[in-house]
């Protein structure tokens, strides 16, 4: 091809030929994968699902697709659904401020919090549900694309009368409007001309104008704006309404002059706060029956993403993608990663090789050293067949019922002092996919024990309603038995007064004799002594100890982390501990990208990345040897100075590390160690470490401090 | 300010954990740990005598062990990187021999591995399995020396920094900061061989403090390498996590000390060297001829990193962009991507390095290049518009490949703005590389997630050779001098009267050259010369023609401390000679 630079331009194009025309084909061609593996001096293998023959790369890369697709599916009902309310608020508080009547603008804050990026998502819903429910006419406005007064104006009418052109074009010809090009309505430009052509409009439904982002408005425009759209509206009784998007706690009064927000009728709408979409989404998309899950790892990555930076749940959708998409590619085991339904199927396809990579697995191999006798499995492939089948199976009823008991404990738990496995449902699961302390579980089963009977009793039936909503598997059935027969005991207990309690009076804790005073110590010792002694248990103290030792070992059992139990691997994505199937650190790489680090890191220990003998500093950070590329040794030898930089100086010494083997003295600097360290300079501003500074003669200002 | 540094880290997470980077190291040492206890089990002896050596507590012992951590960090590096190599090459090609050893020997321990695993079906082979546990042991080894940690440790507090300071406050030991007291004795008077002896010694000193340094580290972390022995591994990571973030950790206070301090530097100039201003062409030849001594590592670090390829392709018909970043050019491995997988199809390849561009540049190929849209725009707004909806309605696809996403002209939030829109495009794919430490400020929230950038760390090590080539560099001269050959050609160009005028400057010039006080021909003895041959018959006209000399750069103008405008052509004397020699007659 031909080359890419240039002392004219700045952009070169390279057209596709007629005959490939751009559209390229879906799946890798064959071209490209050849000329991968000829460097690799394989030509067999097929491509980047590669490891394995070519059936179980097509099977995970259908797979891959079809989890995706599900997932991506499954997120953006939710999403719609939990915007559901808000945008049914939003529209009929439009419809209700349809007439004309009042002349200060209806106005709808919506606030939507800080995580920006997922805006988009709720004004496209929104647009959507104008469009259908209340009036064609919606101009949605975005800070970036009105600079001025000029271009909002303009862009506001041009989009309010488009969508009516764009209805007119559809029902009479779609051929006419695509051959005109796209410039529609130029002929109405003010606010004048779309009266007029408001007049003309058959059904008069509001004009809606949404400003997606209020805060990013300058507020001499946003000012001027508002009171031009009420001058009109009061005037040509053009029924304008804005619906304004705040991402901050900015309210309208800080952002417009009084003159300006008394115009406007508001009324304020709020969004649900994007920490409890995730956890919802979360709750749907691993916690119910999905098919690929993530391990404690990558959960947690992910969640400190979201948390600690940007609260956006198209990021968190972002990196999910990846992970299924990388767990399909890195994992060679992940060909029998799917529904249940299609398992029988895929294990029966499988290859002798393949069922040697799940031999593989580490959990597998641990199994295996833990029961000899099983070895078997290692040699017979009909056997480990059926085994997989089995182990599988397990997995997949464990990981049901490990979603339900982590339901069932947060409604146990839910409400208790210290929130010890988290507020919230999805705390609680990822707390026990990570492997919950075994202090908090005892500190569960104690403060149960110190429960009162009515708590008691709700906390079991709000584990019981949960039971009840979600399919119940066997190894959960008994469980719910249980429950119910505890929870009916409990009822008795409460209905039938325990007579127990009646006769406890008899017996004081503390027997004070009449007339007689008692010393400090003596009470004391007589509280001391009646604290030993052993209450008389009551009715419901049984039931409850039941319960707890009951609750204590069997709920304990269904919780125990996923990474325990065979050939999860498969199903939780990255939760190998290691190996080099291990996709957390790529994972890792994409949520906290550090380009900055990589680059210092090259430039003060480049034996890192080159893998040299020869420049390897052997821990001493700051040592600087003259094998190391020029560029490393300008960099650390400017890191030693303070904020300007002698350029002579710096050479001096680049030369001095450059001539330090040889032994004649020479103080005149060669061209080419001149010429190096020329390079080198150029180079680290190009990086942005230095920059030219006037300040003193042949100086470099240091941009950077510290190391 | 500070803020702003820290942010510099890291794109996404600033402050929690920022350098994860060599996760993948981390974990592989760890696999080699593993492998290592392993091979400890079966040789007993070997342990117990490490472990005699490292108790032992004769320093000439711990020199010679110290030597033989550098040996064997230096295998253990080279080790990794095969290992780097291989797990690169497990995920993206078939592994012949199924899994390698490190990964069996994982799960498995040293009793299990012998027994139950047959040798060639899991154990890859046996010489394979030797240099791993090679390299193990010797990783084991330098893993433990306090040298491995102080290489991961922030210099800042290591004993080194102290050193540092030791070193600065004893001015005429450091090459760079030469104080004027120490400047005087070196530069004014002291002959050469007393600075030679004085460099040599401080040379010596140097390497004296610096190895005495590394002694006491390595006593303090020999102490506890004992006590880590039976660490499990888990913390181990951890640790060497901690220590990896710690190498990154910006210490704010560092700014206000840097900022506080006086800056006292020399005041030697360029001028002491023999040719202070070398040319860009002399530069240039000079490097060519100049090889570096790293070229094998770069070739490798380059062909692990077009492995990468067919995950790139893959990502960006996921519907994701690629961006490269890391030290080195990275214009040699785009191209490599570009012709090995994107021959044939839609490209468009942005410099953006390249001084003049600008993004109606990169529109217009779009639209004229790819789109072969006939119309013009009457805004980039409304181009860009264009561009989106072609790109959405339609099934075309293009690549957009940008060098230097952070180049001179694109560094701004209005260009950047628009790349990640254009990068958001479904049809669009954008594969970028950005190499300036502060790219990571360009971009805000809504930006990174419309560009759904996939990062990729491709550190080259490559000389920016191109991207330099633009750019004004500090020391090159600077090339707006006129030369003679631009001077032939605007000449060439001119009417005969402003060749005369020309003429007559340049042979007043010639004629007062060996004159130290002349500054020039005065502008209105030039006005009256020229009225006398009738060159001009106006003052302004004169102007006007000077005004061209100088757009051109053939003339200065200037004005003397009493007022009168006087013209210089700034040409060497036997350049204008020549040159007037040439075209007077």
């Amino acid at each position: 091809m031909a080359t890419t630079s240039s002392f004219s331009k700045g952009c070169f194009v390279f057209k596709a030929k007629p005959e490939s025309s751009g559209k390229s084909p879906r799946k890798k061609t064959k071209k490209s994968s050849n000329l991968l593996h000829r460097s690799n001096g394989d030509l067999n293998a097929s491509s980047l699902f590669g490891k394995c023959d070519k059936s179980s790369m097509e099977i995970r890369q259908d797979s891959y697709k079809k989890i995706w697709m599900s997932t991506k599916k499954k997120s953006e009902d939710i999403i719609s659904d939990s915007h559901k309310q808000l945008l049914h608020d939003v529209s009929q508080f439009v419809s209700e401020n349809a007439d004309i009547g009042q002349s200060s603008i209806p106005t709808a804050l919506v606030a939507l919090g800080v995580n920006l990026p997922d805006h988009a998502a709720f004004f496209s819903l929104l647009d959507s549900t104008l469009n259908a429910h209340v009036s064609p006419f919606v101009a949605m406005l975005n800070s970036k694309e009105c600079p001025s007064l000029k271009n909002m104006v303009l862009k506001a009418i041009q989009k309010l009368t488009s969508c009516d052109l764009a209805d007119d074009d559809a029902e009479k010809d779609e051929e006419a409007d695509e051959i005109v090009p796209v410039k529609p309505s130029s002929k109405i430009k003010t606010f004048a001309n779309l009266a007029t052509w408001y007049s003309n409009v058959v059904i008069k439904t509001p004009l809606i104008i949404i400003l997606q982002d209020l805060e990013s408005f300058s507020t001499q425009q946003l000012q001027d704006f508002v009171l031009l759209c009420r001058e009109y509206r009061v005037r040509n009784k053009l029924p304008i309404q804005f619906i304004m998007g705040i991402a901050t706690t900015v309210t309208l009064q800080q952002q417009l002059h009084h003159r300006t927000s008394v115009c406007l009728a508001t009324k304020s709408f709020q969004s649900r706060p994007s920490i409890v979409l995730l956890n919802h989404l979360i709750e749907q998309l691993f916690m119910n029956s999905s098919v690929l899950k993530l391990g404690p790892r990558l959960m947690q990555l992910l969640l400190d993403g979201f948390l600690y930076h940007d609260l956006s749940l198209s990021s968190f959708l972002m990196r999910v993608h990846l992970i299924i998409m990388q767990h399909y590619i890195t994992l060679p085991v992940s060909s029998l990663c799917c529904s249940m339904s299609e398992l029988i199927d895929r294990i029966k396809k499988l290859s002798a090789a393949d069922l040697d990579l799940y031999r593989q697995v580490p959990s597998f191999m641990k199994f295996i050293e833990n029961n000899r006798s099983k070895v078997s499995l290692l040699t017979d492939d009909k056997e480990f067949r059926s085994f997989l089948q089995k182990s599988f199976e397990d997995l997949n009823s464990y990981s049901k019922d490990f979603s339900l008991s982590c339901r069932i404990l947060h409604c146990l738990s839910d409400g208790m002092p210290d929130a010890l496995f988290g507020k919230s449902l999805r705390e609680v699961y990822i707390n026990f996919l990570i492997g919950a302390e075994s202090e908090d579980w005892d500190r569960f089963i104690q403060l149960l024990n110190i429960s009162t009977s009515y708590e008691l009793q709700s906390r079991i039936q709000a584990a019981l309603a949960t039971l009840k909503e979600s399919d119940v598997s066997s190894a959960l059935s008994d469980f719910s038995t249980s429950l119910v027969l505890f929870s009916e005991e409990l009822k008795r207990l409460e209905q039938a007064p325990d007579t127990d309690t009646a006769t406890s009076p008899k017996s004081p804790n503390v027997f004070v004799p009449k007339g007689k005073k008692l010393d400090k110590f003596e009470l004391k010792a007589q509280l001391l002594a009646s604290a030993k002694q052993a209450r008389p248990t009551s009715k419901f103290d049984e039931i409850k100890s039941e319960i707890v030792s009951w609750l204590n070992s069997h709920l304990a059992r269904q919780l125990k982390s996923p990474t325990t139990i065979l050939f999860h691997e498969v199903f939780y994505a990255g939760s190998q501990v290691q190996s080099s199937w291990d996709i957390v650190p790529w994972i890792r790489r994409q949520v906290q990208p550090v380009p900055r680090v990589a680059i210092s890191k090259a430039l003060s220990d480049p034996a890192s990345y080159l893998g040299c003998n020869c420049c390897s500093s052997n821990g001493q950070g700051s040592q600087i040897l003259s094998t190391m590329p020029d560029l490393c040794i300008v960099y650390k030898l400017h890191t030693e100075c303070g904020r300007l930089i002698n350029l002579y100086d710096w050479m001096l010494s680049f030369n001095a590390i450059q001539q330090k083997d040889k032994d004649d003295e020479n103080e005149e600097i060669e061209p080419i160690i001149q010429a190096r360290f020329i390079r080198a300079v150029a180079q680290l501003q190009l990086l942005g470490f230095i920059q030219s500074s006037k300040r003193k003669t042949d100086h470099v200002a240091r941009l950077t401090w510290g190391v | 300010m500070a803020c702003d540094e820290k942010k510099r880290g890291s794109l996404a997470l600033p402050t929690i954990q920022e350098s994860e980077e060599d996760l993948d190291n981390v974990i592989l040492e760890d696999i080699i740990r593993a492998s290592r206890k392993k091979k400890e089990c079966r040789t007993p002896s070997k342990k117990i005598s490490s472990a005699e050596k490292s108790k032992s507590s004769d320093s000439s012992a711990r020199k010679r062990l110290s030597r033989q951590c550098a040996e064997h960090a230096r295998v253990k590096i080279t080790t990794l990187f095969n290992q780097n190599d291989r797990y690169d090459r497990s995920i993206y090609a078939v592994s012949e021999d199924g899994l390698t050893s490190e990964e069996s020997s994982e799960a498995f321990q040293p009793i299990a591995d012998e027994e139950i695993m047959p040798r060639g079906e899991y154990g890859g082979d046996s010489e394979d399995e030797e240099a791993v546990n090679k390299g193990a042991e010797l990783f084991g080894f330098g893993w433990k020396t306090p040298r491995k940690k102080t290489t991961l440790r922030t210099p800042l507090k290591t004993p080194t920094s102290a050193l540092k300071q030791r070193i600065n406050k004893t001015p005429n030991k450091t090459p760079l900061k030469t104080p004027d007291k120490g400047r005087k004795i070196v530069s004014a008077q002291t002959p050469q061989t007393v600075r030679r002896q004085l460099r040599n010694k401080i040379v010596k000193v140097t390497s004296q403090v610096l190895e005495g340094n590394s002694d006491a580290e390595s006593n303090g972390s020999e102490s506890d390498s004992s006590s880590n022995d039976e660490e499990d591994r888990n913390e181990l990571k951890l640790r060497a996590a901690k220590n990896q973030s710690m190498d990154v950790t910006v210490n704010t206070e560092d700014y206000f000390l840097a900022q506080s301090s006086s800056v006292h530097t020399s005041d030697r100039t360029l001028n002491r060297l023999n040719n202070p201003r070398l040319s860009q062409e002399a530069v240039d030849s000079l490097m060519e001829n100049f090889d570096d001594c790293h070229s094998k590592e770069k070739i490798l670090l380059m062909k692990e990193y077009q492995q990468q390829f067919l995950q790139w392709i893959f990502l960006l018909r996921e519907g994701f962009n690629i961006l490269v970043y890391g030290l080195g050019s990275k214009r040699y491995l785009l191209d490599e991507f570009r012709t090995r997988f994107l021959d044939g199809k839609n490209v468009i390849v942005v410099n953006g390095y390249f001084p003049g561009l600008t993004i109606k540049e990169i529109f217009n190929s779009i639209t004229d290049g790819i789109l072969e849209h006939s119309g013009t725009f009457f805004s980039t707004v409304e181009q860009l518009e264009f561009i989106e909806q072609e790109f959405n309605s339609t099934k075309i696809e293009a690549y957009l490949i940008i060098h230097n996403m952070d180049g001179p002209s694109l560094q701004f939030s209005r260009e950047q703005e628009v790349l990640c829109r254009l990068a958001a495009a479904p049809g669009l794919h954008v594969v970028a590389s950005t190499d300036h430490i502060n790219t990571p400020l360009l971009w805000d929230q809504r930006k990174l997630s419309q560009s759904k950038f996939v990062y990729f760390d491709c550190t080259t090590f490559a000389p920016y050779s191109e991207e330099i080539s633009y750019e004004n560099s500090l020391l090159v001269q600077q090339s707006t001098t006129l030369g003679l050959a631009s001077l032939v050609h605007v000449f060439a160009s001119l009417t005969f009267n402003a060749k005369a005028i020309f003429i007559l400057i340049a042979q007043r010039q010639l004629e007062n050259n060996n004159e130290t006080n002349y500054h020039g021909f005065p502008f209105h003895e030039l006005y009256s010369e020229c009225r006398d041959r009738m060159l001009v018959n106006s003052d302004l006209t004169l102007r006007a023609q000077l005004t061209e000399f100088k757009d051109h750069k053939l003339l200065r103008i200037r004005r003397t401390p009493d007022g009168t405008e006087v013209l210089h052509i700034p040409l060497e004397k036997n350049q204008l000679e020549e040159f007037v020699q040439k075209h007077h007659e």
